[in-house]
């Protein structure tokens, strides 16, 4: 396993019964970085954050935490990784700052006052923090989830579904907060979240999974331009066939003809080829628009535009 | 791990759960001094020797015996049901994934909650004795502890009180015994079960389904019994002395009595509790 990757995992499986809810999966995340894990819901992300933290058994493969093997090491990868596996469950009947003192005594023995105070204005809870559980909203257990990941400084943060719950404010406090401790702390931060104009903000890379398999994974910026779209207004003289030239053109798709125009999936930089091939086959190029897309449009073409569970 | 059992100790004795079986003790204990107050003095006549014990027999000691002798089917029901939640509801309420996401191993993780549930069996045998010397003291005073185990061979035995109150102790200490033998049943359910009150239970049903089973007046059964931990569930009452030596003419420590019940519950209590440690560790957290 290579320590450059804060998380690695080859050839990751589960399978419950006769169903496969992760299939072969191969991630590498790079240390320093925020990676979103996306997917529609079934797809394995939760299946997948549950077996790298030692929640469930690897059926086959193998995956490390901060260079250590999580089958034989575990204790030494979650040492320096804080995590929140889906919604913050907390012992009810405790305050928030119990619960944080007695997670961390789980980590550290006994936790420091400083660090538990530090957690909690960091997610703005410390108004709070004699309150018992119980009488949290939603929102204030989401940010509790935040701080008890965060308590004991780690190097991995992995958040599952980390903004849910939270209002506007609080969301937009927790992508600040994510990206403060990815810039200036250096932290690793891997989320998997279903807000994809959020990870669109705020991830370097991302994974996204389908059916347990991951379909696309890179640099976001990388993934968009790959998958750009083009809309050409076209003037075919007689004869002359505007789609099947350029069709002809590497990488190029054609996605739909509508009213005098191509609409295309081509990378972006064939726009110059096929705007030489129309002209040179006599075809009027009236317009020719690089549609770049949203993370929104790409995780719709790679996983389907319908529901799948 | 003492950090670890110190939080387990906390987190249970902050539910109201163990409150309630500690109150229905005081009440129970309660009633039972006030029942040997109330309705008088013993006079009892003994078997074919004759014997007749004519005076006031009532002291701390025997409002204790007395106390381990029917407030010990309580701890048996009850205690199970308020263990079982300390493994199986962390589960339920999805408290087990952020706890198990933390740089502990699972072993020591259950051995903290089950060391719990051995210390609140522990103090609700040590509040029950307690209560119960303490009450039987302010009512009818110190004395001796009275056996009548003897009584067919015309002898009653006299325990001095240090000696009768190590003998409390020791029927006490296996009555703790008996009641954990049902909690490490619950607890050991609740590796199983994600749910705060069935590990109780289903302990509770599989301690009165083998009460039955043991009960049944077939010859099938007989050669069973020696085996079941339900056979002895109440062998803690066996603790006192019932006869003299023969030669020395000094009091018997009744082992022959009380060694199958140490026996039979140590290997029950063993198996389900590697039982449950090993599905503690084995299981995938799903909830």
């Amino acid at each position: 396993m290579s320590s450059g990757l804060a998380i690695e995992a080859t050839g990751l499986t589960k399978r419950f019964g006769q169903r496969v809810a992760v299939d072969a999966l191969n991630l590498a995340v790079p240390r320093g970085t925020v990676y979103g894990f996306l997917g529609p819901n079934g797809s394995g992300k939760t299946t997948t954050i549950r077996m790298l933290v030692g929640l469930l058994r690897p059926t086959a493969g193998s995956a490390s935490l901060l260079g250590h093997d999580i089958r034989r090491d575990l204790i030494a990868g979650l040492r320096e990784t804080g995590a929140q596996v889906e919604s913050p469950a907390f012992v009810s009947n405790l305050s928030g700052r119990r619960n944080l003192e007695y997670l961390g005594a789980l980590t550290l023995g006994r936790v420091p006052a400083a660090l538990v105070d530090q957690a909690l204005a960091r997610v703005r809870l410390t108004g709070r923090d004699r309150d018992r559980v119980r009488t949290y909203s939603q929102g204030m257990k989401a940010r509790l989830g935040l701080a008890q990941a965060l308590l004991c400084q780690p190097r991995l943060l992995i958040l599952d579904e980390p903004t849910n719950g939270l209002d506007p404010q609080g969301m937009h406090e927790v992508r600040e907060l994510i990206r403060h401790l990815a810039a200036e702390d250096g932290m690793t931060v891997f989320i998997s979240s279903h807000l994809l104009a959020e990870v669109q903000q705020l991830c370097d890379r991302v994974a996204i999974l389908r059916r347990g398999q991951a379909v696309a994974e890179g640099p976001v910026a990388e993934l968009l331009s790959s998958a750009g779209r083009l809309r050409i207004a076209v003037d075919e003289p007689d004869g002359v066939d505007a789609a099947a030239l350029v069709a002809e053109v590497d990488g190029v798709q054609i996605v739909a003809r509508e009213d005098g125009y191509l609409r295309l999936a081509a990378p972006p930089e064939q726009a110059a080829e096929i705007n030489r091939r129309l002209v040179s086959a006599g075809v009027a190029v009236g317009e020719l628009v690089i549609e770049r897309q949203s993370l929104e449009d790409f995780y719709l073409d790679v996983t389907g535009r319908e529901a799948q569970l | 791990m003492i950090t670890l059992i110190r939080w387990e100790l906390h987190r249970f004795y902050r539910r109201l759960a163990p409150y309630y079986l500690y109150g229905a003790l005081a009440l129970l204990v309660t009633m039972v001094t006030w029942g040997m107050r109330e309705f008088g003095r013993f006079s009892s006549r003994g078997g074919g020797a004759g014997l007749e014990i004519v005076g006031d027999t009532r002291n701390a000691l025997m409002v204790s015996q007395g106390a381990s002798l029917t407030v010990a089917i309580l701890l048996l029901y009850l205690v199970p049901v308020v263990v079982g939640e300390i493994v199986g509801g962390d589960g339920a309420t999805g408290v087990l994934r952020t706890i198990l996401v933390r740089p502990r191993r699972r072993a020591q993780i259950w051995l903290a909650k089950y060391a719990t549930a051995w210390i609140y069996a522990l103090s609700v045998s040590a509040a029950l004795m307690g209560l119960s010397l303490l009450l039987g003291g302010l009512f009818f005073g110190w004395g001796k502890l009275y056996s009548a185990g003897d009584l067919h061979n015309g002898k009653l035995i006299v325990l001095t009180p240090r000696e009768g109150l190590a003998y409390v102790a020791l029927s006490y200490s296996l009555l703790t015994l008996s009641v954990m033998t049902a909690g490490t049943i619950a607890v050991a359910l609740g590796s199983w079960l994600d749910n705060a009150l069935l590990p109780g239970m289903f302990a509770v049903g599989i301690l009165i389904t083998l009460q039955i089973i043991t009960g049944l007046p077939y010859e099938w059964v007989e050669p069973l019994k020696p085996y079941v931990f339900t056979t002895y569930l109440l062998d803690h009452t066996k603790a006192y002395p019932n006869s003299f030596d023969p030669a020395t003419g000094a009091l018997q420590f009744p082992a022959a009595a009380i060694w199958p019940m140490v026996r039979v519950h140590c290997v029950t209590i063993f198996c389900f509790a590697a039982a449950g440690l090993w599905r503690f560790l084995q299981r995938d957290v799903t909830c």
